[in-house]
């Protein structure tokens, strides 16, 4: 047989796999030989029966379980039966049946029946009878042929009916030497779990069966076989017939009934019960026939067997059962822990063209970022900020501005500070103002340029809690009142602060939150943790700074000529400077029958979780969005994963018009859609109506009509002028400001959205952040000019990508702008360069390398007239992210 | 249990037969790039803890590099290997979908890297690459259906 050459050998070889040395003739001429002596022991048993049973009875058959037990293939190859069975394959008259489920569920069964009741009618006929044990010899030859006749393969005799299948399959499980089989050339797949084929695994492959009673068989057949030698050898043999089978019928039921004992409370792996019946049967049948062995050799041979040759075979027989037995368990551990592996659903493995693509997206990401305390190592390309690693992740963490004011993303650098982009003036100041340990950093400014660096996702406190303040202070100043907990009115009392270390400081603010992340907002509306992770500073933060807050009040009026503040608890605050930061409401247009239950704005954290406690309560399924902001989009957004459906509504022809031009716009539109966002834009709001059962409709000018559970208008903002206003302060939109934040009444400043200043109110956080820096600095009497930062705004809708700074569209003449668009790809950038080259403003989509390099440069307004042939034909590598 | 495999007569000499499914076979490279670029990509180490059984997480994962293996607990606390996960193979996709318990604890054999995508990317690959995101659920929920399969042969095998 061609064998080829193995590493390592199957654990469980088929036979085709077993190594032989033995030529096929051979095996030919023993079956000859082995067909013969079987003939002549029959002919022997009919002409001289005495020697003929002594041969079969005493010798032949004794030896038998011991061959099966060591080297089963040896038998299954010489059997006479076998071999017979064979002829008719072999010179082709075989008819080659396969059999019935009926016959392959049974046949088993019958060879069980045959060998218990041939084997118990030794005890009165064939022990003694030679004609009766001829005719026993010659039935099973003539009943193989006959299979073999039929059937194919060997399933006629070998490996159905024939009364040693039992034997050979539960004592050939763990063979001490294998030999191939020698019959089955080819294999013809005649039976199911062939003991031929694979001759290490037939047996256990037969006790994991699924069908319990295919299992049954052969689990009946190991626990009756102990009693069934026992009472062999017990039965007696001159008794009537009904006593004799009584007997074995007794010892059987008591050898089943044990086992399925022992097979009810024993938590032990399947087949070690069937084996330890197995070894018990065998030892029990060693012990009583040796001593016949022994008789039957002295009558055949004539020759005096000495008395210590039955106990040393009985000893032997013993010791290697207890052998088998170990063989046994452990042929079933390794079976199971093979057979679970590949039971166990297997990962299905990925395409072909995974591969190279996997290959390459590895080569470009080089960097790796390690968050603690899981120490997740997430693969980072440079340029990427850390925000941008976290996020992709998974992992939660918060966002706001996304340019290291608003202070929503601190985060500790445990090691590789080194191998981060150093912080700017914002993210410095933001730290600055956060006051954590000097390991911090925010996340969304420190960008990852090259090795490992290790992070932990809380920032760690200073070690001694100090924030910078000067010795050097304007003693005239005694009392500093801000109204406003915003950033700007946060930002100008962080600032006063730091200029002035003595001076009483009051922040007093409406709403009944410390500064928090109003970016995020509308998470509040989907999310589950309401506002845990949105406050903006350390818990100590105020005291530290020796801040009083008074949360959750008003200031109902202000007299400048007494320089006094009143709050609405009838409170009185002095002042030596006033810095208004009241900040801005949302601006609802006149729109007939706004209001009542369903409506809203979004606003404020409560506007938000309000929207999330009423969607829950009235089950809101449909939603209208009037305005097509930031805003608006992200409280869609928002409302989309909540479950609702969401219209969004604008008056402008397109989405963003602050933010983005036309084409941007329909792009982002698209991928919105693809959310599941509707929108109708060019559209104008008629009214708001209700039905008579209560629902809500919002009615356009087209005439149609949109019902709505939830109508929530985010059309910008208004300024919230009333307490300065009432008391003589100039305002327009909002009160009006010098580039020096000063108001028209001596000491009193203003900063953030309640401020306008050369007409323009942005409603941005930068802006606001830096207004309350210069208040805060000329109110402490410094001298500040305000210079508006560039406007840089995200959409914070999951995948948008979406990034404008500065201005978007040319100013005129002279301007250039450069457009690529990949809509496929969701891709769109946009540059304008100003006339003298620098860059004037961007738009971004899908273009997350180029987001902090574009901006950073843009903000920087960088000359790239020596740039502009290369980012004209697409390569902008000059303005990525270092 | 399934032991076919042991018993393949018609052809002894070959090796047993992966019958593993194949994720997205027929997808191109450059989507393979675009489907990896909605992933996130992180290195692990020999001996790490990838996946806990009984952790809730809605995502699946593609081994790029290096082997792991699939874990299992008796009711005693004992460990048992449920499978070896080797190279370029995907896990995790039934808690992709159903967002139930992950039923293994899966560890690493080697260093090596994956890829993983969560709902919140396939989210974006959705409303940003229609056809792409249907592949892929399509492909996932087929694996998925395939083993269901396998699970009902195996029952009807009881039962008959």
């Amino acid at each position: 047989m061609a064998q080829t050459a193995r590493t390592a050998p199957p654990l469980f070889p088929n036979y085709t796999q077993i190594p032989t040395k033995v030529p096929a003739w051979v095996w030919y001429a023993l079956r000859a030989a082995s067909v013969a002596t079987a003939l002549a022991a029959a002919a022997l048993l009919a002409v001289n029966p005495d020697k003929g049973l002594a041969l079969l009875w005493k010798v032949l058959v004794p030896s038998l379980p011991l061959i099966m037990l060591v080297m089963p293939g040896l038998w299954r190859n010489l059997c006479p039966m076998a071999a017979l069975n064979q002829v008719p394959r072999l010179a082709g008259f075989t008819r080659g049946i396969a059999h019935t489920p009926r016959i392959r569920e049974y046949s088993f069964v019958v060879g069980i029946a045959l060998f218990f009741a041939l084997v118990s009618s030794r005890k009165w006929l064939f022990d003694t009878n030679g004609f009766a044990s001829a005719a026993l010899v010659l039935f099973g030859l003539g009943g193989a042929f006959l299979g073999g006749l039929i059937f194919k393969g060997k399933s006629g005799w070998c490996s159905s009916i024939c009364p040693l299948l039992p034997v050979q399959r539960l004592y050939g499980q763990a063979p001490f030497a294998m030999l191939p089989n020698a019959h089955c050339k080819p294999c013809v797949g005649c039976t199911k779990n062939c003991y031929d084929f694979n001759p290490s695994i037939a047996y256990l492959a037969d006790q994991y069966d699924d069908d319990r009673h295919y299992v049954g068989y052969r689990r009946l057949f190991a626990g009756a076989l102990p009693g069934f030698v026992y009472a062999f050898y017990t039965a007696p043999s001159h008794e009537s017939l009904s006593t004799i089978y009584t007997h074995f019928g007794l010892f059987c039921a008591l050898s089943l009934a044990v086992f399925q004992f022992l097979d009810t409370f024993l938590k032990v792996q399947r087949n070690r019960l069937t084996v330890v019946f197995g070894a018990a049967a065998i030892a029990l049948y060693y012990w009583f026939v040796t001593p016949a062995m022994a008789s039957g050799i002295e009558q055949l041979a004539g020759l005096a067997v000495p008395p210590s040759v039955p106990w040393a075979l009985r000893t032997v027989v013993i010791g290697i059962a207890l052998v088998w037995v170990v063989r046994c368990f452990r042929t079933e551990r390794l079976f199971l822990e093979h057979v679970i592996q590949k039971t166990a659903q297997q990962g299905a493995r990925v395409g072909e063209n995974a591969a190279e693509a996997m290959r390459r997206a590895s080569t470009r990401q080089q960097a790796e970022v390690v968050i603690q305390p899981d120490d997740q190592r997430i693969a980072a390309s440079a340029g990427q900020t850390l925000l941008e690693v976290i996020e992709s992740c998974g992992t939660e963490i918060e966002s706001g501005c996304r340019m290291g004011i608003c202070g929503a993303d601190p985060i500790a650098v445990r090691e590789g500070m080194e191998n981060l982009s150093a912080a700017e003036a914002d993210e410095r100041s933001t730290l600055e103002r956060l006051g954590y340990a000097p390991n911090t950093r925010m996340a969304c400014c420190a960008k990852v340029q090259r090795g490992r660096v290790t992070i932990g996702l809380k920032p760690e406190r200073r070690k001694s809690p100090e924030y910078p303040t000067s010795t050097q202070y304007d003693a005239a100043i005694k009392d500093i009142v801000i109204v406003g907990n915003g950033i700007a009115g946060i930002t100008a009392a962080d600032y006063a602060r730091r200029r002035h270390a003595v001076c009483t400081i009051h922040v007093v603010a409406e709403e009944n939150h410390p500064l928090y992340n109003r970016m995020a907002i509308t998470r509040l509306i989907y999310g589950r943790s309401a506002m845990q992770g949105l406050y903006l500073l350390p818990d100590k933060w105020y005291d530290e700074r020796e801040v009083t807050c008074w949360l959750n009040t008003t200031a109902s009026s202000i007299d400048t000529a007494a320089r006094t503040v009143t709050l609405a608890t009838s409170d009185v605050l002095r002042y030596d400077r006033l810095i208004l930061a009241m900040g801005s409401s949302s601006f609802v247009p006149e729109i007939a029958g706004h209001g009542g239950a369903g409506c809203f704005v979004v606003r404020s954290a409560n506007d938000a979780m309000e929207i999330r406690r009423y969607a829950q309560a009235t089950q809101s399924r449909l939603a209208v969005i009037g305005g097509g902001g930031l805003l608006g989009l992200e409280a869609a957004y928002a409302l989309t994963k909540l479950g609702v459906q969401v219209t969004v509504l604008d008056r402008n022809p397109w989405l963003l018009r602050r933010q983005l031009d036309e084409a941007a716009a329909q792009l982002l539109r698209r991928y919105l859609e693809g959310l599941g966002i509707s929108f109708m834009v060019a559209t104008e709001i008629r009214g708001v109506a209700r039905s008579d059962d209560g629902q809500l409709y919002v009615q356009l000018s087209s005439g149609i009509e949109l019902p709505a559970d939830l109508f929530i208008v985010a059309a910008g903002i208004t300024p919230n002028v009333e307490l300065a206003r009432a008391c003589g302060i100039a305002t327009r939109r909002g009160v009006v400001v010098d580039d020096h934040m000063r108001t028209n009444v001596p000491d009193v400043y203003a900063a953030g959205d309640v401020a306008e200043f050369e007409g323009r109110i942005p409603g941005l956080w930068p802006v606001a952040a830096e207004q309350g820096e210069v208040a805060a600095v000329n109110a402490t009497s410094g001298n500040r000019t305000y210079r508006e930062p560039v406007a840089f705004t995200i959409l914070k809708v999951v995948g948008a990508d979406v990034a404008s700074v500065g201005r978007i569209e040319p100013a005129g003449e002279g301007d250039q702008v450069i457009v690529h668009e990949d809509a496929a790809e969701y891709r769109y950038r946009k540059l304008v360069v100003d006339r003298s080259g620098r860059l004037a403003g961007a738009i971004l989509i899908g273009h997350p390398t180029l987001l902090s390099g574009v901006t950073g440069a843009v903000k920087a307004q960088r000359d790239v007239s020596g740039d502009l042939a290369s980012l004209k034909v697409g390569d902008w590598s000059a303005l990525e992210a270092t | 249990m399934d032991f076919t495999s042991f018993f393949n007569y018609e052809n002894p000499q070959g090796e047993p037969e992966s019958a593993s499914p194949v994720f997205l076979a027929s997808l191109s490279e450059a989507g393979w790039s675009k489907l990896l670029g909605y992933a996130q990509h992180r290195r692990f180490r020999q001996g790490e803890t990838l996946l806990e059984a009984g952790e809730q997480s809605r995502d699946f994962y593609i081994v790029a590099k290096g082997r792991l293996e699939a874990l299992a607990h008796t009711d005693e606390g004992k460990e048992f290997l449920l499978s070896a996960i080797e190279e370029h193979s995907i896990i995790g996709e039934q808690s992709f979908f159903d967002g139930l318990p992950r039923s293994a604890t899966v560890r690493a054999l080697s260093d090596g890297e994956l890829f993983r995508i969560d709902a919140k990317a396939l989210e974006v690959m959705s409303a940003r690459d229609p056809a792409l995101a249907r592949d892929v659920v399509a492909d996932l929920g087929r694996i998925l259906s395939l083993r269901l399969r396998e699970m009902t042969q195996r029952l009807l095998r009881i039962v008959r």
